[in-house]
């Protein structure tokens, strides 16, 4: 059986990256697995797509870069949470939340 | 700023070089992962990339993000790759053009690195010693004439100038090189051990000369030229440590030299090099000095003006020393003369560039549809531009190499072929500034006619012509500027006809330039008799008497005689004349005079015939008479006989008596005027030295007759080295030499250049014909008749033609100038020359 696959809503990858970056730094596909295996693979990310999200929140300041060394000594570019990013975060979140309240709530007329 | 820009760039490699590498660790990472799974590495790479998306899109887009422009070295190298494939299988579709267009770009390209190779070797660097910029000549000069051999005071003042870093003299000479039981006259160089120093040059095999070499009671050495090893001793080391005997004397070959050390000696390559002091018999001091570093020869030559001079000799005092940079060695009229031909072969390079564009458009035009295409699918301007450029490119890089392949097999034929008088033509080779400059050439003339397909190619209308449907058709526009083209290569083969005419017209004249006796069936053969076994002047003559004898019973002989000197290679007196009764010494304006002794029937052989008076008498007297020219008998005492006058050498005491006047003789080559006054005395009389030549008119061809005058004169002495054995002619044809080469080459070149313009002229005619079709189709069907039709053809094709034809000779009448050096009796502007070539034209 295969699972029914959504596309993203626009505008909605920067929260889910913004999300799977706060708990840890991570790199580039790390972030992609974690999307991945929270959502079951319902979320379906072009995984392309990734990087040009992740480099304009670098170029906005949102998250930081760093180059390090992988799981398997690999050199990989990880990247983690500003201060900005985190307030970005929240204020995305909740508007996300709002958003989804509105939604819910015709749906449930 | 500039820092700041240059960060900026580093910054954005550096940028891109990380962008591509998390993508690459992005797909291991995943490509591992469906591994593990159980996928084949294959598989697990194309799952990796599918999940991923299109790689180079979103590496652009990171890109774009970042502001790295998303063009990198890369993307351009493959792209450049690409377009190279893409013109070599165009050229491969098409091979009778890209054969055309490379064998045209190869014949001017080759041209140009043949003759700059000329000019590199004359003009530009004639030492090609270390720092040879820094080298030049010195010597003595009084007016025009110049005097090679320093006085032993001026050398030791030159050697301590303040701006004078080092000074070398040396020599040449003949010398006897004894070969299994004969001799052979070998050219000798004189050189201080230390001039291998000073120049910078190591010996081929074996040691160079050492300063002991030349030390009184040192073992006699000597060093082989390369030129004789290779051709006398096949390259063979052993060669080293051998005894030859030269001049009688036992050498040991202590090493070789290489060949590149010949461009010393402007008189002909050498075969042996000895140590200076040896020579007894040195024909004149050379004198090369390197002048510091920092200096100029200017500020040299101003140091050496202001030495004093001593009193003690007035005559001396008179000769200046000079400080001559090498390639003024060269003469003007050889230097004038190579830059002609190197304008010459530019030109022709030029006209070979504007057939290749005009080729290529008339391609272009085929090709619209196909870049219309390209355009319609996005390829931009800039795309379509590099793919036409490096069209153009490889075809000139091809162009180019074949040219060098030319240049190579030219120069090299032009070595082995160039006269004795020419000899500094014959060090020429290409070398790496001369495959620079090809280099050069081949991509300049590339971006040069790659030019017009690119405007053409690119311009707005392409896709308007997609539109329009493939007519093939070619606007209005491109047709004038395609004729322009044909225009441009007329006037330019016409201005290279105009020259060559005028240099052809010029020898013409030169050749038929009358000796002044009778040139014909002469044979010239140069013997040396050595003071060692012939002391005495009765030894000589005797000697002189019995060759002689015994050439003249030779049944293909129809006279004979010896004379000190031949023409065109008389002996030179620069001295000035005292003519009795006249105050002032006589100026023989050129200043020099030409003098030999010759034997009584020196003037029935040669022809010359006795105007005045009467010849010298067999057993008549020797000393203190004189025969002398038409000329210097009517410039000394005009109006009246010269018979029975006096005149004497500047500075002496003895009067010579004129006992007769001959005609004027061509002394020193067929183009030079130099000599006024010619003065013959007796063989044997006072000044004269040992040797000289016996002069033969054969009966039939003088071609078989030199060998066995050769062999009557070793009948007599075996051991006799014979210096040169050749006819007459052959030296009058040697001393118009240059003007033959460059008449020659000129009238290839213009040849060549008529070559490539009728080439133009017709495939534009044809091409234009070939669009025009269509309308000449309409013109029929409106009644035009054949005849119509023809003329209208004429015209399209006669327009370019001869508005070239006006142009060229415009341009021509302006380069006119330029020319003259190299012209004899004949004037720039010449109407005949320009008559005939407005015929050849036609």
């Amino acid at each position: 059986m295969t699972k029914r696959r959504t596309d993203l809503l626009q505008g909605t990858l920067d929260l889910i990256i913004l999300k799977a970056l706060e708990s840890q730094p991570m790199h580039g596909y790390a972030v992609a697995r974690t999307i991945e295996r929270v959502t079951d693979d319902v979320l379906r990310v072009e995984e392309g797509s990734l990087y040009p999200a992740l480099h304009r929140m670098e170029e906005r300041g949102w998250i930081a870069a760093e180059w390090g060394r992988s799981e398997n000594r690999r050199r990989a570019k990880f990247y983690s949470l500003t201060e900005t990013g985190r307030s970005q975060l929240s204020e995305e979140a909740d508007e996300w939340a709002r958003y989804a309240r509105a939604v819910g709530r015709m749906l449930a007329l | 700023m500039i820092v700041r820009r240059i960060r900026g760039w580093f910054n954005r490699a550096q940028l891109r070089r990380d962008i591509d590498e998390e993508i690459r660790f992005h797909l291991e990472m995943r490509r591992a992962e469906y591994e593990v799974c159980g996928m084949s590495s294959r598989e697990a790479r194309r799952a990796a990339t599918n999940r991923f998306g299109d790689v180079e899109l979103i590496r652009r887009k990171v890109q774009r993000v970042r502001h790295v422009p998303t063009i990198h070295m890369t993307g351009a190298i493959d792209g450049m790759w690409q377009d190279l494939r893409f013109a070599f299988r165009g050229f491969i579709r098409q091979p009778a053009f890209a054969m055309f267009a490379i064998l045209t770009l190869a014949l001017g390209i080759g041209a140009n690195t043949a003759i700059y190779s000329l000019v590199e070797t004359v003009i530009l660097n004639p030492l090609p010693f270390a720092e040879g910029d820094r080298l030049a000549w010195a010597w003595r000069q009084r007016g025009d004439n110049m005097m090679m051999t320093p006085t032993t005071e001026q050398r030791i003042a030159w050697r301590n100038a303040e701006q004078i870093e080092g000074m070398i003299n040396f020599a040449s000479s003949d010398v006897a090189l004894r070969i299994d039981d004969g001799v052979e006259s070998v050219n000798a160089a004189h050189v201080p051990p230390d001039l291998f120093g000073f120049l910078g040059i190591s010996p081929v095999i074996g040691r160079a000369l050492v300063t002991g070499d030349s030390a009184v009671g040192a073992p006699r050495v000597a060093m082989l030229a390369e030129g004789l090893w290779r051709s006398r001793y096949g390259a063979d080391p052993q060669a080293v440590g051998r005894m030859i005997s030269l001049d009688g004397q036992a050498h040991e070959v202590v090493g070789v030299v290489p060949s590149s050390l010949d461009a010393l000696f402007r008189s002909g390559k050498r075969d042996v090099w000895m140590p200076l002091s040896m020579a007894d018999t040195v024909r004149g001091l050379l004198t090369l000095v390197r002048i510091e570093e920092g200096t100029t020869f200017v500020s040299v030559q101003a140091e050496l003006d202001a030495m004093p001079t001593s009193l003690e000799d007035a005559e001396q005092a008179d000769w200046k020393p000079k400080i001559v940079p090498p390639h003024l060695m060269t003469s003007s009229q050889m230097r004038s003369g190579l830059w002609i031909l190197l304008g010459s072969v530019g030109l022709i390079l030029l006209i070979a560039c504007a057939n290749v564009a005009n080729m290529l458009l008339a391609r272009g035009v085929g090709r619209q549809h196909e870049l219309a295409v390209r355009v319609a699918l996005g390829a931009g301007r800039v795309r379509l531009a590099r793919q036409l450029f490096v069209e153009a490119l490889a075809l000139s890089v091809v162009g180019a190499t074949v040219g060098i392949g030319m240049a190579y097999a030219g120069v090299h034929v032009l070595r082995n072929a160039v006269p004795e008088s020419l000899i500094e033509l014959s060090y020429a080779r290409l070398s790496a500034g001369v495959l620079a400059v090809a280099a050069l050439l081949g991509v300049g003339s590339g971006l040069l006619f790659g030019l017009a397909p690119v405007l053409q190619g690119t311009s707005g209308r392409a896709a308007e012509n997609l539109r329009q449907g493939v007519r093939g058709g070619d606007s209005a526009r491109k047709s004038y500027f395609r004729q322009a083209l044909v225009c441009l290569e007329v006037a330019l083969a016409f201005v290279l006809f105009i020259g060559a005419g005028l240099l052809i017209r010029s020898f013409a004249n030169l050749s038929s330039v009358d000796p002044g006796f009778d040139a014909e069936r002469l044979v010239n053969v140069r013997i040396d008799l050595p003071g060692t076994r012939y002391e005495s002047e009765a030894a000589r003559m005797s000697f002189a008497r019995n060759v002689l004898q015994r050439v003249r019973q030779l049944p293909q002989v129809a006279e004979a005689t010896m004379a000190m000197a031949a023409p065109p290679r008389m002996a030179a007196f620069l001295g000035a004349l005292e003519v009795e009764g006249l105050e002032d010494a006589f100026d023989s304006k050129a200043g020099v005079v030409s003098v030999n002794w010759v034997l009584p029937e020196y003037f029935e052989t040669l022809g010359i015939d006795i105007i005045e008076g009467r010849g010298f008498q067999d057993d008549g007297e020797i000393h203190e008479v004189v025969l002398i020219n038409d000329r210097f008998a009517h410039e000394a005492w005009p109006g009246v006989s010269a018979v029975g006058k006096r005149f004497r050498w500047k500075g002496e005491e003895d009067w010579m008596t004129v006992l007769g006047v001959v005609e004027d003789v061509k002394a020193f080559g067929l183009a030079d005027d130099a000599d006024r006054a010619q003065v013959y005395q007796p063989y044997g009389a006072e000044r004269s030295f040992g040797g000289g030549s016996i002069l033969v008119r054969a009966v039939g061809r003088p071609e078989d007759l030199v060998s066995l005058v050769r062999g009557q004169i070793n009948t007599v002495d075996p051991l006799l080295p014979i210096l040169q054995a050749t006819t007459i002619s052959h030296m009058y044809a040697d001393s118009i030499a240059r003007p033959r080469f460059n008449t020659i080459l000129l009238g290839c070149f213009a040849a060549l250049a008529l070559l490539l313009a009728i080439t133009g002229v017709y495939g534009v005619i044809a091409m234009t014909m070939n669009q025009r079709l269509r309308e000449i189709g309409v013109r029929m069907a409106l009644g035009a008749s054949a005849s119509d039709v023809k003329l209208l053809t004429l015209r399209w094709g006669i327009r370019p033609v001869l508005i070239g034809t006006f142009l060229g000779a415009g341009v021509s009448l302006a380069l006119g100038r330029l020319l003259e050096s190299q012209l004899f009796e004949v004037s720039a502007a010449d109407p005949a020359t320009y008559l005939t070539v407005l015929n050849v034209e036609r």
